[in-house]
Formats: C-alpha cells, sequence, structure tokens
C-alpha cells in the first residue's frame, strides 16, 4: 500500500515549465485520467492542476511493487510531449507519510504562494471531484482526499492561518475601502493609468459592486481596453480634474516619473466638489499624488503602497505566526492518517493468521474428543480454555511485531515472510 | 412571578458588565468563538433579567414603567439600548459596537440607581395619564436618539482618526464604514428633533390643560429639566440646521458637533436627575415637593438615591 507525490510547484519550477506540463481543461483531465487508467488499470489517480502547481497523486494497494515515480514521470512525459529531463529536476516526488504530509499542507494552503489564501482549498476538493468522476479514484485516494479536506477545515477553524487580507488590491479594497463605503455600486471610480495593478484593483471593487468606472490614460487605446474590460467608460485624458472632483474612489498607477498631482491641484479640484468623501489608491511607484493631498480635507483618504504594503506585511506575520500550530495538527492528523492506513494493510494478514491458528487447535481438539469420548463438558470447555490461551500466547509475538513495524510505514517485508511462514498460499 | 420579582438592578448592572468586559478581551485577544458566544450569554441574560425587571416594577406600580419615575425612565432608556446591542451582536457580530454602547448602558443603570424612584401622577385621571404616557415616551425615545447620535459621532471619529493616521492601536478596533456611521449620526439627530418636539410640546399642553391633574399644573416653566429638555431641543435643532445646510460640512466636523452637543447635554440632563434625586435640586419630574401648595396628588416622599419605591 503506497501514495506518491509527483509535485511540480511554484518552489521549483517556474511559470513556462509549469505551464506546459499543466492540465488546462476538464478535456484534457479526463484524456490523462483514461491514458492513465489504460497503463495502471490497478492504482488510484488524482491530478491537481492550478496556476501555481500541477500535482499528480497516485496510490497502488499493491505498494512497492505498484506504481513507481518513473511511472508517473514517464506518463507527465508521454502526455505532455516533454522529455523527462526537462522537468525531472525541478518537480518534487515524495511517497508515503511525506506524500500525505504535503497534500494535508496543500490543501491547509501552507504550500501556497499567499499563505492561507483560501481557493485552494475549493481546487483540492474539485480535483478530487473530477477524479471521481473519471472513476480514477479508489479507497486509499478517497480517504486520503477527505482526509484532507478535514484537516484543512480544523486547520482553518483552529488557527489564524487565513485571518487579514495579504494582497494590495484585496487590502486596499477589503480593509480600507470596505472601511470608507458601505457600498461600492453608486461611487464613480477613477483609474488613471492602466497598468496591471489597476486591473487587479477593478477586479475586487467589481466584485464589491462597483460598476461606475471611468479611465483616464495617456494611452487613449490602453484606456478603452482596459475600460471594455471592466464595462468602464475611457474618458479624455484632458478632462482629469474635472473627474478628480466627481469621483469617490481614485485608483491612481502611472508610469509617471514626477508627482501627477500636486496638493494644489487637488485642492482646486475639490473645490468644485461637495467635499464627499474620497479614497484614493495611489498605487505608482513613484508616487502619483503628492502626500500632502491628504491634508486638503477630512474626507480625503489617501493610501499610497508603503500603506497597504504595510498592513498587507502585518497581516503575513500575524499568519506566519499561525503557521506552527497549523504545522502541529497536519502532524497529528497524518500520524492518526498513516496508521489508519497500516492498520488497513496489516489487518487482513492478522485477521488470516488469527483464523488460521484457530481453525488447527479446532481440528486437533475435535481428534482429541473422538479419542477420549468420556470427557465432559467441564473436562473440555477446561482442555479448549487452556488451548486457547497457547494459542494466543503463540501469536502474541508476531502480531506485536507486525503493530510495531506498522507505525513506522506498511510492514512489506515482515507481511510476506509471516504469508510464507504461515503458509497461507502466497510465495 | 415570584422568582422574577427577585430580580434587582445589579443582576443586570452585572451582565452588562461581564459583556463589556468579554468585549474589551475581544479587542485586546484575537477573535474568538468562545468569548461571543459567552458575550451573547450575558447580554442575553442582562436583557431578560433588565425586562423582567421593568414587568414587575410596572405591574407592581400598577403603570407603564415610563410612568412611575425617573428611575424607570432611565432603565427604559438603557433597555432601548440593551435591545439595539443585541440586535446589532446577533447581526453584525464582527463589529465592536458593544465597546461604545455597553459603556452607554452600564451608565444609564449606574445613573438610575441614584435618581428617584418616586412615582408620579399616580392618581391622574386616565386621559392625563395617557398624554403624561406619551409624552414621557417622546422624550425618552429623544434622548435615546440624542444617545445614539453621540455613540456613532464617537466611533466616526475614532474611525476617521485610524483611517487618516493608521494608529496601530486602533487598527484592532472593528467599527461600521464611516458612511455607515455618518448615516446612522444624520438620522439619530434627524429622528430626535420630532420626538423631542412632540415631548416638549405634550408637556407644555400637561401643564396648560384646564382639565388637566393639579400637579401638572403647579408645574413652573423654569423648572431645570423642563429649561434643560429646552435648550436640548434648541441644541439638537441648530445641529440638525448644520448639517442639513452647509453642503460642504465634512462628515468629522458633523460627528464633533454631534458629539460635543449631545454629550453635553446628555450630561446637563442626567446630572440634573441625580441632583434632583438627592434633594439637591427641586424638580416636579424627580417628584420633589412641588412649590404650589395644591399638589396633593404628587405625594412627596424621601427621595434618597437608590431608594426603590416599589421594590421588585
Amino acid at each position: 500500500m503506497n501514495v506518491l507525490v509527483v509535485s511540480c510547484n511554484h518552489h521549483k519550477a517556474g511559470v513556462q515549465l509549469r505551464e506546459r506540463l499543466a492540465f488546462s481543461n476538464p478535456e484534457k483531465l479526463q484524456q490523462a485520467y483514461c491514458q492513465w487508467h489504460e497503463i495502471h488499470p490497478d492504482s488510484e489517480l488524482v491530478v491537481l492542476s492550478t496556476c501555481n502547481r500541477v500535482e499528480i497523486y497516485a496510490a497502488d494497494e499493491r505498494g512497492e511493487s505498484g506504481v513507481s515515480f518513473d511511472d508517473i514521470t514517464r506518463f507527465i512525459s508521454r502526455f505532455h510531449d516533454v522529455p523527462t529531463d526537462e522537468f525531472v529536476d525541478s518537480v518534487l516526488a515524495q511517497s508515503g507519510v511525506d506524500a500525505v504530509s504535503h497534500l494535508f499542507q496543500v490543501a491547509c494552503s501552507i504550500d501556497s504562494m499567499v499563505l492561507g489564501e483560501p481557493q485552494i482549498v475549493n481546487q483540492v476538493k474539485e480535483a478530487y471531484r473530477v477524479a471521481q468522476e473519471n472513476d480514477a479514484c479508489g479507497p486509499l485516494t478517497n480517504v486520503l482526499f477527505q482526509h484532507a479536506l478535514k484537516v484543512s477545515a480544523q486547520v482553518r477553524t483552529e488557527t489564524g492561518l487565513a485571518d487579514g487580507r495579504v494582497s494590495i488590491a484585496s487590502v486596499a479594497v477589503g480593509d480600507f475601502g470596505k472601511s470608507i463605503f458601505s457600498r461600492f455600486d453608486n461611487k464613480t471610480v477613477l483609474v488613471i493609468g492602466a497598468g496591471e495593478m489597476a486591473e487587479e484593483t477593478l477586479t475586487y471593487l467589481q466584485s464589491e459592486g462597483a460598476c461606475q468606472i471611468v479611465v483616464a490614460n495617456r494611452n487613449r487605446d490602453r484606456a478603452e481596453r482596459l475600460a471594455t474590460q471592466f464595462r468602464g467608460e475611457a474618458v479624455d485624458y484632458a478632462t482629469l480634474d474635472d473627474w478628480l472632483s466627481k469621483a469617490d474612489v481614485i485608483v491612481s498607477t502611472t508610469g509617471a516619473s514626477e508627482t501627477l498631482i500636486s496638493k494644489a491641484r487637488f485642492a482646486a479640484a475639490r473645490a468644485k466638489s461637495n467635499r464627499h468623501p474620497v479614497f484614493i489608491l495611489d498605487l505608482a511607484a513613484p508616487r502619483d499624488f503628492d502626500p500632502a493631498a491628504a491634508s486638503v480635507d477630512d474626507n480625503v483618504f489617501l493610501y499610497d503602497i508603503d500603506a497597504l504594503e504595510e498592513t498587507c506585511n502585518r497581516n503575513r506575520m500575524a499568519r506566519e505566526a499561525e503557521v506552527d500550530k497549523a504545522m502541529a495538527i497536519i502532524a497529528n492528523q497524518t500520524q492518526t492518517f498513516m496508521q489508519e492506513i497500516y492498520h488497513r494493510a496489516t489487518g487482513p494478514v492478522i485477521h488470516r493468521l488469527r483464523e488460521h491458528w484457530h481453525d488447527i487447535s479446532r481440528g486437533e481438539l475435535d481428534r482429541l474428543y473422538r479419542k477420549i469420548p468420556t470427557l465432559d463438558d467441564p473436562q473440555r470447555q477446561a482442555i479448549e480454555a487452556t488451548i486457547q490461551r497457547i494459542v494466543n500466547k503463540l501469536l502474541h509475538p508476531p502480531l506485536e511485531a507486525l503493530k510495531d513495524e506498522a507505525k513506522a510505514g506498511t510492514p512489506e517485508g515482515l507481511l510476506h515472510a509471516i504469508r510464507r511462514l504461515f503458509f497461507f498460499g502466497e510465495k | 412571578m415570584g422568582f422574577l420579582a427577585q430580580v434587582q438592578i445589579y443582576c443586570f448592572l452585572m451582565s452588562y458588565a461581564a459583556s463589556l468586559i468579554g468585549e474589551v478581551w475581544l479587542l485586546l485577544r484575537r477573535q474568538s468563538t468562545l468569548a461571543r458566544v459567552v458575550i451573547i450569554a450575558f447580554t442575553v441574560a442582562g436583557f431578560l433579567a433588565h425586562t423582567a425587571y421593568l414587568v414587575t416594577r410596572s405591574q407592581t406600580a400598577g403603570m407603564p414603567p415610563l410612568l412611575s419615575s425617573q428611575q424607570d425612565w432611565l432603565l427604559v432608556l438603557a433597555w432601548i439600548g440593551a435591545l439595539l446591542y443585541l440586535v446589532l451582536l446577533l447581526t453584525l457580530p464582527q463589529l465592536a459596537h458593544g465597546l461604545f454602547m455597553l459603556p452607554a448602558i452600564l451608565l444609564l443603570v449606574i445613573v438610575a440607581i441614584f435618581v428617584s424612584s418616586q412615582a408620579i401622577g399616580l392618581q391622574d385621571p386616565l386621559a392625563v395619564r395617557r398624554l403624561v404616557m406619551f409624552h414621557a415616551a417622546s422624550l425618552v425615545l429623544g434622548i435615546a436618539a440624542v444617545l445614539g447620535a453621540a455613540i456613532s459621532a464617537l466611533m466616526y471619529l475614532l474611525h476617521h482618526q485610524r483611517l487618516r493616521t493608521r494608529n496601530q492601536w486602533l487598527q484592532k478596533l472593528a467599527l461600521p464604514s464611516l458612511e455607515n456611521l455618518t448615516a446612522a449620526n444624520r438620522w439619530m439627530v434627524v429622528f430626535s428633533i420630532p420626538c423631542l418636539t412632540i415631548g416638549l410640546v405634550t408637556g407644555f399642553v400637561l401643564i396648560y390643560w384646564p382639565n388637566g391633574s393639579d400637579a401638572a399644573r403647579s408645574i413652573k416653566l423654569s423648572d431645570p429639566q423642563i429649561v434643560t429638555t429646552v435648550v436640548m431641543w434648541i441644541a439638537m435643532v441648530a445641529v440638525l440646521i448644520r448639517v442639513l445646510s452647509s453642503s460642504h460640512q465634512t462628515g468629522k466636523a458633523v460627528a464633533q458637533l454631534s458629539l460635543l452637543s449631545g454629550g453635553f447635554l446628555l450630561t446637563t440632563v442626567f446630572g440634573l436627575m441625580i441632583l434632583s434625586g438627592s434633594g439637591s435640586l427641586t424638580s416636579f419630574h424627580s417628584g420633589s415637593p412641588a412649590p404650589e401648595p395644591n399638589t396633593s396628588s404628587n405625594t412627596p416622599t424621601d427621595a434618597k438615591p437608590g431608594n426603590d419605591e416599589v421594590s421588585p
């Protein structure tokens, strides 16, 4: 009985390699499960493919004689048509307790790029569901993935690993924006510039309901592109000052080398407004807004990248402080899981050994009773109890040895020896 | 009922104090579900005891709590606050409303211990008693709104400070958005005006109503509590005019104004209640002897602090 994982993740592999090895759509995944089943019909498989990781979990009841790392890497290589030596050094291969612990860490988002991010548990759940749909799961992977989801829920409940936001855009909107405004659907969002950060921030703002989006950029085409993406409106850059006075939320991400909005310029824009609260996110480096613009009036809330980063770091540190707690839970649960698995492996052998010895004793007792038919019931009971004790005492050492060995892993050698020694019919 | 009759002011005072300790614990430590459950349990227990106390007093006195005494007025005010807090605690558990509302509720209950518990207007005719009830209810709601405006203003100012200065300590405070606090503050100010106006008008009607009670007619317009309520009304109208008229008013300025006016007025009202309850000041509303000789309906008795006329 063995569990293996081959993982190509953001720790060891670049995005280009991850893209080449990704199972990027459901059709590809289905194809992969079909191919795997043709090659290894007796083993189980779950593929977890996200933007940060491609992981293949394989399990086999036959233990070491079953599926191996080479089988998995060969399968990846053949499926994606990527030579093995192009990725073998960038993947992580683990088996047994390490593979189980790895899956638990992934499901708890300890292995994620953003510690404590909530998406990964859904991705693990989805990967397991797709594997089930494709009949690729079996007794081992079922128990393993169900246990992983349980551990993830326990870690989220019992630790603060998922508390606080840790990305700039999510902190900006979730922590600061929502502290100022209760809703965004009636707010005008002005985006100055059309960079990646603006895009990410707009994604969060839109998820909070923002719908009146205007984009002002020197390059009108880029403004149009971003505005179209978020169902907004690209406006003439020359009208920027008018929009500065109208906007409730301003996201500035230009690549300007000097301050774009001076205090005086902003004060002039504010003078035309009714001094409504304005939430400004200056995500540019160097900054687009003069920091003194924050003092124009009490309803100006200006945050630059440093202020947001400070909150991100604080939240990240708070999460990191919870990693030890989470790891302790994972270690404990991994041990529990492995013992369950090993018990499953040794259980049938122990059962058969007991049955075998008790059958022998039963046969010998029957022979004895036929030879001495005068034995009365109390005498027969005394003899049976003695024989039972002898059998149990003789069984004790091999069973204890099996249990001891099972704590460290599936005792394949010992199981094999017991099968041979006690004539179970296997060689 | 026998069990309910044994509920004392201290029962719910202690429950609310325990809830406040729980809220402070949550502020200083990490969010804890257990602490949250303990807070809810203490608040519910306090609220039930509070309700039982008011019901028992009302039944014993044979009239609604608002008509009984100044002490009951304050306890009804605290009860409204506790109900509101309980609703917020159950619907928005992540926000630290309790850190602001519970001290106000505790203050009202503590002040209630020191004001007169003597019943007013026991023998008035039914029509007069109904008008008195309306008068008292309007004023209690008006004062509750002024108190709510002051609390939301304080929350606004702290939240504003937190967002502008990014003070480390204030970062731990989970408060509603500035937009919600501004709306709450404005609505409280707007709501307080008609309530206080109705309270004042019905009060004057009671004084000048020819068929009203003798006791009410004996009240002088210079009664300290009447003067304070009139001042409070004028101040709140002034705040409202300022809030509504100035389009360039920032939320911070409005909050400062409401906190200042609300805080000052509430201090004066409650201060006067305590002074008249201790006998240092003469006021009809505290059950003190009216200056005119024809106040037979308003039986004056001793008005020592904490002296419950009707033991619950």
